[in-house]
């Protein structure tokens, strides 16, 4: 480790105030504490929000749900509105790291998490994202479990996070206060592609809190559900993930919301299949002709060949066994 | 006299171990210890150009920065044992050369941790390197280890099939649960190490070898073994930093290895590209093998492991040749690893098999049987033990191979596909010389010492279980220490090979030490045996008497009526033993004096504090033996090394030091022991006044038969104390005091227990077990007998506890249980005659109307009205207030919710709770009055016989489920039967 300062703050206010004087936030610290340990990250104050009262699962107007950014995994895994309404949810979160972590890790936190790619996390390597301009070792090392969508020529590392696939697939709000006053940017907004500048993550400004996040409601017919395919059954990131959710009445579909992790360097929207999707009858036709896209421009590096298939069967299967076997 | 061996008991270690207190390498106290950080190379092959420590050195806390530069130049004098390749290995921190990534390259070291491990990620190297060699294929070799027999070429030439296979293994690593480390002392020139080992002696030589010093300056300290794989079979570097480390700073050091230093500090298995051709006729029956391998090695040092053994001896091949290239890379040594070779050539020879079994279209198991030498192919003798054959047609049997498909992606089970293997492996056999040391003491209690180890199979446990049976004593009052080089030598802690060598060694003192016991007995003329045979005494319960003649023998004082205390020997006793290899056993007494050095204690044997600490013994209770320990009998001669205190003060709680005066119950209860009698005790409760014909009441643990959450599902589980304390619940007794861990453990326990016990019983296989018993455990359909199927039996109580039989009585043995509320069943309960209980989750009570007027017409039309019975079954839950009974919402809706996603139960919210507790709803939650009230509507709807009330729902707290119980049965029961008399 190295020296830096924490202080606790109980209002958003001065949360702001401190993150305007450079201070980096600290929920969980499920993972910031890791990356500090291997000096990946060096804050030299951090600022501890958990006491902040963002803690809340709440139903909107609209008939979607708010989760706070400081709400457990393992609290908002159990929330009654988000199991009833979003499995999908629920089971990214269940199926993410282990009961420990879930117990400590925030919402908040969770989408904010850094990449697993080992070189950036091996202060020894070089990597664009940890030094900008230094290079990236994945490239042309064991590059197994990058990304095959959405890498540039700086960085192929994937986004680890389950529950943004499933806030991906959902098209969910992100609210943000900041010393500028609240905004709010669209889920697909706000985890960035590394294009030139990996390590720039996410479009949050500099001292900007994420409130809460926000899920638009679903139609009551819809099903969800999650699917993660991992090296091993638990504590373990996916390879490939896919979460995907269906309204069907009537014999059809009248939306689909699919998304996939593991794969991307971002969650990435799978909208070429959702469109295949809608309008039509499910049928194990429809699943793997639909799933047929999910890999549409997917670039492969040397070791991660394998998930172009593997993405397929996986976002197929997981059709399957939310839309049914018809 | 086996009373322990095969006795099944609990570790003797097991509490330290679960109770934190069981010190591994890095918790000894040491005073004074300073802490090292390794920096390691962050190149793999250079050498380094420069360093700059000044940053580091800056920093608050830095005692110092040791580098190739200034550490000082340390002897290294040969040192070779057989664990411990060919070659040289590394000095460490000698010179500018790095031949591996990690390799260290500067040690850290300062007042705390946190100084140590920042300071260490300052501290700047610069390095001319090169790129690595890393890739097996194509670098040179070392000369290769060859074997033949019969010419393989030929024969391969000349066979019918012929198949040639290339596997590639990769590397393992070790990565025990506890990381390398050690603690290093220097007291003048003698070093203590606390270090994580599987050889003390290995790494006491090396020490003394690395500084030049004897053998006997170094004391290696190893009581826990945190798991090692064979990767503490070898000194690694990061121990001579430690101790060199503290020379240069003149204070006790400390290094632990950082789970990423782990992958480079420390060896591994290496990686392997194995080449297999084999040769055969159509048959399957192999002529000729040949392997051909390649295998990871550092530059330094030619890493070798029985990578031979099987493919000159696995099967009848006439003609076998061997090549094992060593391929030197610019990575660290290599070590053995968890059947070191032999699970590599398993590996490549069993699948290459499998192979030619798919080309020939031959059964696997058969294609083996048809190979099957019967002596030993390489060296023409018999086996010692083989039974391959057998091993094989139990596996078979047991995995029923005879259901397996041979079609590839030909058996699945729903999403997934299932093939079934298998494949062969051996092992050999290995003893090695060992010593141990045991003692006798007045007091009766017995004190064995080895240098062995335990890195997870049990050595403490068993080498006590050995010696208890040979000695006659019980296993508490024996004591057996281990992981100090000062103890008796033995061979390393791996190859499988502790309980043979060791447990020889411990069995052969212990009957040494009982024959001196019995002769001396029968030589002393104060003696009760005085006289007697020394065949004719036999030891037992730790005591010694005649074998025909149980009133003679060592007396029992504390009895009042018996004959009075004869003074037991006055000397203690010892003995050392060695064993030889395996083949030549020699047992060498070795006379107690001239064994032990004269004690030179040095203060490191006064801060082992473990050793003070006795492993608690398995069961508490007072002695069985009752020889009050005389004033002072002792006699001591070399005991060893901080052994020599008398027992009686290292030991105090050891029974044998004790009054012999039983604990008190509270005590024991506290501890967990079941108290069947207890009152509080939740379970079955029945009512002291003969139950009302008309109503009876019977209050059942157990659940309406739901899956057993698994933790890993279960949220509350997983939140553990934070989600209990969480619980709304001043009303209810109890409730913020979630269950101490340790009971949870021992009641898992059984609960495995009891599922291994069914696993017997179903006589199928785990992975179905839990969806068999899934299905079984939902309510119990009638059959169509209207038998009910005792379910309760073949479900393990991994579910909600459950009574422990079925009920037997009248009611229970001919009824139905019904589930839903199918007017057909309850039409054929009423035909048969058969009582009908109807089991509620909720809903208004009326529900069940139409199901009891079927049943009680097609009871009246089938003519015994009088047979007609009816129950109702709801969870049950008795408070003194209605506010109270509020309370346990939390727990029934934690209860009844899914445990998966998309599992069975039911999300109940608090109105929905509200709801079905009202009055004519089927939920018996309430104050007792409110439940009377319910009993006697349903009573009054249904023509209720019987009631049964699930009363341990939701994992509520015991008191509250006692008071529960309580209530029932002294308020509600009695106003239910009075007003239904
Ligand atoms: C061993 C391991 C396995 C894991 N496996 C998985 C997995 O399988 N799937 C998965 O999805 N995740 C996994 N994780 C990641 C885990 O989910 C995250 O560590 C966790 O969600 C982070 O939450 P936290 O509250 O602890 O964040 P912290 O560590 O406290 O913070 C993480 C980052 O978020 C920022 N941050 C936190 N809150 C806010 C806020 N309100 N506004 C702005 N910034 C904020 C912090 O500044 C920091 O940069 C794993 C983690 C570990 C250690």
């Amino acid at each position: 480790m190295f020296p830096f300062s924490c202080t606790k703050v109980s209002t958003v206010r001065e949360a702001l105030a401190a993150g305007q004087r450079g201070g980096r936030f600290i929920a969980g610290g499920t993972t910031l504490v890791d990356l500090m340990r291997e000096t990946v990250e060096r804050p030299g104050a951090l600022v501890d929000i958990s006491a902040l009262p963002m803690r809340d699962v709440r139903v909107t107007d609209g008939g979607g749900v708010r989760i706070g950014a400081l709400v457990r995994m393992a609290d908002a895994a159990v929330n009654r509105t988000v199991r009833a309404a979003y499995p999908v949810i629920a089971e990214a979160l269940e199926l993410s790291a282990s009961a420990q972590l879930r117990n400590m890790a925030t919402i908040g936190g969770n989408i904010m998490q850094r990449t697993r790619c080992t070189y950036f996390r091996d202060v020894s390597a070089p990597c664009n994202k940890r030094r900008p301009g230094s290079g990236c070792a994945a490239l042309g090392g064991y590059n197994r479990t990058h990304a095959i969508l959405g890498g540039s020529e700086h960085c192929v590392a994937t986004h680890p996070s389950d529950l943004a696939v499933a806030l991906t697939a959902l098209e969910a709000t992100v609210h943000l206060a900041g010393p500028a006053g609240e905004r709010r940017v669209a889920f697909a907004d706000f985890l960035l592609r590394p294009g030139n500048t990996p390590d720039r993550e996410q479009a949050l400004r500099p001292g900007e809190l994420i409130t809460f996040v926000e899920v638009p409601g679903l139609p009551r017919t819809s099903r969800s559900g999650y699917l993660k395919v991992r090296d091993r059954q638990s504590y373990e990131f996916a390879l490939v993930s896919a979460a995907v959710a269906l309204d069907i009445r009537g014999g059809v579909i009248r939306t689909a919301r699919v998304a996939a992790g593991g794969v991307g360097t971002v969650p990435w929207k799978l909208s070429a299949v959702e469109q295949h999707l809608v309008g039509n009858r499910p049928s194990a036709k429809l699943w793997a002709e639909a799933a047929e896209r999910a890999a549409d421009g997917a670039q492969p590096l040397e070791h991660n060949g394998f998930k172009v298939d593997l993405l397929k069967h996986t976002v197929e299967r997981q059709l399957r066994v939310v839309g049914g076997n018809k | 006299m086996n009373q322990a061996v095969g006795a099944p008991l609990s570790r003797v270690d097991g509490k330290l171990k679960v109770t934190g207190q069981a010190p591994y390498a890095a918790d000894h106290h040491v005073d004074g210890v300073a802490y090292g950080v390794i920096v390691a190379s962050t190149v793999g092959a250079g050498r380094i150009t420069g360093i700059d420590t000044g940053p580091a050195l800056a920093q608050p806390g830095v005692l110092t920065v040791i580098t190739h530069g200034n550490a000082p130049r340390l002897p290294y004098r040969p040192y070779r044992n057989f664990l411990v390749p060919q070659g040289e290995r590394l000095h460490v921190l000698q010179d500018d050369q790095v031949h591996f990534f990690g390799q260290p390259v500067a040690v850290v070291v300062a007042e705390t941790l946190e100084a140590a491990q920042h300071a260490a990620s300052l501290v700047d190297v610069a390095y001319d390197s090169r790129p690595p060699t890393l890739d097996l294929t194509g670098a040179p070799t070392n000369e290769p280890f060859t074997y033949a027999r019969g010419d393989a070429e030929g024969a391969l030439g000349s066979a019918e099939v012929r198949l040639e296979m290339t596997y590639r293994a990769a590397r393992n690593h070790h990565n025990a649960l506890e990381p390398h480390a050690t603690i290093a002392r220097w007291d003048g020139d003698r070093l203590t190490v606390w270090d994580k080992t599987q050889y003390l002696v290995g790494t006491q030589g090396e020490l003394a070898a690395v500084f030049d010093i004897p053998v006997e300056a170094v004391r290696v300290i190893c009581p826990f073994i945190g798991g090692a794989f064979g990767n503490g079979l070898r000194c690694w570097p990061h121990t001579t930093v430690a101790a060199l480390a503290a020379r240069v700073t003149e204070r006790p050091v400390k290094v632990v290895l950082t789970r990423r230093q782990l992958y480079f500090g420390v060896g591994y298995r290496p990686t392997y590209e194995y080449g297999v051709r084999l040769g055969g006729d159509r048959q399957g029956r192999l002529s000729a093998m040949t392997h051909d391998a390649r295998f990871e090695t550092s530059r330094y040092e030619r890493h070798g492991e029985g990578i031979q053994a099987l493919g000159q001896m696995l099967y009848e091949t006439p003609n076998v040749s061997q090549t094992f290239r060593n391929v030197p890379l610019d990575v660290n040594t290599p070590t053995w690893m968890r059947g070191p070779g032999y699970s590599t050539a398993a590996y490549a020879i069993e699948s290459a098999l499998d192979e030619l079994a798919h080309e020939l279209g031959v059964d696997p198991i058969e294609l083996r049987l048809r190979n099957e030498p019967d002596d030993d192919p390489a060296s023409g003798l018999p086996f010692s033990t083989r039974r391959l054959r057998e091993c094989l047609a139990v596996g078979a049997r047991e995995f029923g191979w005879h259901k397996r498909k041979p079609e590839p992606r030909s058996t699945v089970d729903g999403d997934r596909l299932i093939g079934i293997g298998m494949a062969a492996g051996a092992y050999h056999t290995l003893r090695g010389a060992a010593r141990a040391y045991a003692r006798l003491t007045a007091e009766g209690t017995a004190l064995l010492q080895a240098g062995a180890g335990d890195m997870g199979p049990g050595t403490y446990t068993s080498m006590t279980q050995i010696a208890a049976d040979a000695l006659g004593m019980p296993m508490n009052t024996v004591r057996f220490e281990l992981g100090d080089s000062t103890m008796p030598q033995v061979p390393p802690h791996g190859g499988s090979q502790t309980m043979a060598s060791v447990g020889s060694a411990v069995q052969n003192a212990c009957d040494q030490l009982r024959q001196q016991a019995i002769t001396l007995a029968v030589t002393d003329e104060r003696s009760p045996l005085h006289g007697v045979k020394p065949e004719d005494v036999i030891v037992r319960d730790g005591r010694m008497r005649v074998k025909n003649d149980p009133t003679r023998g060592e007396t029992t004082p504390s009895s009042p009526s018996g004959p009075t205390p004869t003074r037991p020997p006055s000397i203690v006793l010892s003995a050392g033993t060695s064993t030889g290899p395996a083949g030549c056993t020699c047992s060498t007494p070795i006379s107690s004096t001239r064994r032990r050095p004269p004690s030179r204690r040095s203060p490191a044997a006064r801060s082992a504090s473990w050793s003070s600490r006795p492993p608690e013994p398995t069961r508490r209770g007072q002695s069985r033996r009752g020889v009050t320990p005389p004033p002072n009998t002792q006699i001591q001669q070399g005991a060893p090394h901080g052994a020599r205190r008398d027992l009686a003060q290292r030991h105090p709680d050891r029974p044998g030091d004790r009054p012999a005066v039983p604990l008190p119950a509270a005590g024991r209860g506290d501890r967990g022991v079941r108290h069947p009698g207890r009152p509080d005790r939740p379970g079955r409760f029945r009512p002291r006044r003969a139950p009302h014909p008309r109503l009876r009441g019977v209050l059942t643990g157990g659940g309406a038969g739901r899956g057993r959450r698994s933790h890993e599902q279960d949220p509350a589980h997983q939140r553990g104390d934070r989600a209990a304390g969480a619980r709304p619940g001043p009303g209810l007794p109890g409730l913020r005091h979630p269950r101490p861990a340790l009971r949870r453990s021992r009641r898992d326990h059984r609960r495995s227990q009891c599922l291994h016990r069914t696993l017997r019983h179903l006589r199928c296989r785990p992975r179905r077990l839990r969806r068999r018993v899934q299905r079984e455990a939902r309510p119990a359909p009638a059959t169509a007998r209207g038998r009910p199927r005792h379910l309760v039996r073949q479900v393990p109580p991994t579910t909600a506890p459950r009574p422990r039989h079925p009920a037997r009585g009248p009611a229970a043995a001919a009824g139905l249980a019904r589930g839903g509320r199918l007017p057909d069943s309850a039409e054929r309960a009423g035909r048969l005659g058969l009582p009908m209980v109807l089991g509620y989750i909720g809903g208004p009570l009326s529900h069940a109307r139409h199901a009891v007027d079927i049943y009680r017409a097609a009871g009246e039309r089938a003519g015994h009205p009088d047979k007609l019975r009816v129950g109702i079954s709801t969870h049950f839950y008795a408070a003194a207030t209605p506010e109270d009974a509020r309370r346990t919402f939390p727990y029934y809706h934690e209860y009844l919710r899914p445990k998966t996603p998309g599992g069975r139960g039911f999300v109940v919210d608090q109105a929905q709770f509200d709801a079905g507790t009202r009055r004519g709803n089927a939920i018996m939650i309430g104050s007792s009055e409110q439940l009377i009230e319910k009993i006697l509507d349903a009573h009054q709807t249904l023509g209720l016989d019987r009631f049964l009330g699930q009363i341990d729902w939701g994992g509520l707290p015991r008191a509250a489920v006692s008071d529960s119980i309580h209530r029932y049965a002294e308020e509600i029961a009695p106003a239910v039967r009075a007003t239904t008399a």
